[in-house]
């Protein structure tokens, strides 16, 4: 007799796209593992396609809500590369800052909206915040001090409109940034509270011998520039992805997969730049990785959360540092010579590595775009960990199993909202005899 | 006027979905100084800073029922609003249901909020709302602004 067990979740009231995970467990045994994302990138490279290259930062930055900066800095970088452009001095550090300001935002986000409730065992954070107000309001103040540096930077809260290929449209003065210190300096000591708090949650056992991929700077931790790396021995220039790395159609999902084209799966975002990038992060942070039991290396996806805490103090210390050392730049863009090319840029969005390459013509009009996030890049690893988890945990009943696959889909931060903001769940058992 | 937030959500790239928004587009020449317009993307913590701007506070949201004609418009009191939680399960963003809840458990609304839905039905990538939810968004703006005068 066949037993068939269904969690249909479907929820519609904003779409911004879709995702589904889809497990099938046989008699026990596991057949199917499947984490599917519907995103629009492809939509907005047909889109973009034929629009002059100034667009670009403007229009992909509407891919995502969250990580509207990483798309714009992907873009602007890919653009500066085909003039033989770069940006430096102040203006780069400008950019950093905003950069800044994205990351604190979205993790901070993540870590106490989304992931906290998972491992406190609460069904959201409005469940989570009837019992601990105090934590959502630290978390809540925390994010306005990043999105008080994306405004200020950025020249708005969403889908900020002050980046321009080549820099800015406007400077801010340094004395706009110094309003930005108090909430910056609170925040330091925020955080520290908050990376101890998370480290004591508890994290299934679960290790994967991932490969890590990032970009990787001789100077500092990576947001805008660097060689990728990864800890399989990849070392390549930003503009060699497409020969190491493949997209691929899957049936089921219309978004692509993608994988290193010499091994197959492997893995972006915080546990990825911390564990190429640890020599880089500031004394504090290695400090407080070190007091929370946080390795050189962490491979245990559940671990995340707390090596988001210690990328949000890095985040806080860099803007603190920058705006320190600010002066007002004389102009606040560069001279571009606009002729054809391709471009190619990597920056590190919040969730991991954001590829973009664009076609120019000799007008600068753009021929060809393509775009890679993040989490088309992480959707093998997801499915992997899925396998993994389910094996550690198969006798859970499937409202407990549910849970934990689900929290594993969120050690990613998936960004399938840049698409979508629901989850469609089906768990599957199947009992033949 | 009396002092009040009108919050428009949604993704202009979403073609039905960007009616919140076109809504804040069309109110914006048409509001005092008392009304705060603010465009929103879902984004939980910057709803909840813009629900402390005003004692009142209107959102105006596509909406899907699978019940009533595109371009119809539900005004929901928050206490009529559906109960969602918990179904949503977002890997990634908090459902709007659950942010309003969370602003109520966290004093931020405490006057409670009026929801303004119009039933949309195309959500595919692309710019350009369909004729009946187009049509809404006018006749939403004439009974927000006759609302926001008294």
């Amino acid at each position: 007799m066949a037993d068939v067990r269904n969690i249909d979740v479907d929820y519609i009231a904003r779409v911004e796209g879709e995702g589904e995970m889809h497990v099938k467990v046989v008699d026990g045994v596991i057949e199917d593992v499947w984490f599917g994302i519907f995103e629009p990138p492809r939509f907005y490279e047909a889109f973009l396609e034929g629009r002059p290259f100034s667009d670009a930062p403007d229009i992909t930055a509407r891919i995502c809500g969250i990580c509207p900066v990483a798309y714009q800095m992907s873009s602007v970088h890919a653009m500066e590369y085909a003039f033989g452009t770069s940006v430096t001095g102040q203006l780069r550090s400008l950019r950093r800052l905003l950069y800044c300001g994205e990351w604190i935002e979205s993790h901070i986000l993540h870590m106490f909206l989304l992931h906290a409730p998972d491992f406190l065992g609460y069904e959201s954070a409005v469940h989570m915040a009837a019992d601990h107000k105090d934590i959502v309001e630290l978390g809540l103040r925390m994010k306005k001090a990043g999105n008080a540096i994306v405004t200020m930077v950025g020249g708005r809260e969403i889908h900020p409109i002050n980046v321009k290929v080549g820099g800015f449209y406007r400077a801010p003065t340094k004395q706009e940034l110094l309003e930005l210190v108090p909430e910056l300096e609170w925040s330091l000591e925020a955080v520290v509270e908050t990376i101890k708090l998370v480290s004591g949650f508890t994290f299934p056992n679960v290790e994967q011998d991932f490969e890590f991929v990032s970009l990787s700077h001789p100077l500092e931790y990576p947001f805008n520039e660097g060689r990728i790396v990864s800890n399989k021995g990849l070392d390549i220039a930003v503009s060699e992805w497409n020969d190491y790395f493949l997209e691929e159609h899957v049936e089921r999902s219309n978004a692509l997969h993608s994988r290193v084209r010499e091994r197959g799966a492997y893995h972006v975002g915080p546990l990825a730049r911390y564990a190429l990038n640890y020599e880089k992060l500031t004394p504090a942070c290695r400090e407080i990785a070190a007091e929370v039991g946080l390795g050189p290396v962490e491979l245990n996806p559940f671990k995340s959360i707390i090596v988001r805490g210690v990328e949000t103090l890095y985040a806080i210390e860099e803007a603190l540092r920058i705006i320190d050392q600010y002066e007002e730049p004389a102009k606040p863009d560069v001279e571009l010579n606009v002729h054809a090319g391709v471009g190619h840029g990597a920056s590190e969005a919040p969730r991991g590595l954001l590829y973009h390459r664009y076609e120019l013509d000799s007008n600068g009009r753009i021929l060809k775009a393509q775009i890679v996030p993040p989490t088309a890049q992480n959707q093998l690893t997801i499915e992997d960990d899925l396998r993994v988890v389910l094996e550690d945990q198969i006798e859970l009943p499937d409202e407990e199993l549910s849970w934990v696959l689900e929290q594993s889909i969120r050690n990613y931060d998936p960004c399938i909202s840049c698409a979508t903001h629901f989850l469609n769940l089906k768990v599957e058992r199947i009992t033949t005899q | 006027m009396t002092d009040a937030v009108v919050i428009g959500v949604g993704n202009r790239w979403r073609r039905d979905d960007a009616a919140g928004l076109e809504v804040i587009d069309a109110l914006r020449e048409r509001v005092d100084d008392s009304v705060s317009l603010v465009e929103s993307d879902g984004e939980p913590t910057r709803l909840l800073d813009a629900f402390e701007l005003a004692p009142r506070v209107i959102m105006v949201d596509a909406v899907v029922t699978g019940e009533h004609p595109a371009g119809t418009i539900h005004v929901l009191t928050d206490e009529e609003l559906p109960d969602q939680m918990g179904i949503g399960q977002s890997s990634h963003l908090v459902q709007l249901v659950e942010t309003i809840e969370l602003g109520k458990l966290l004093g931020r609304l405490p006057n409670g909020l009026t929801l303004v839905g119009i039933e949309a039905t195309d959500f595919t990538n692309g710019e350009g709302m369909t004729a009946p939810v187009t049509a809404s968004v006018g006749i939403a703006v004439e009974k927000l602004l006759a609302a926001l005068a008294t």
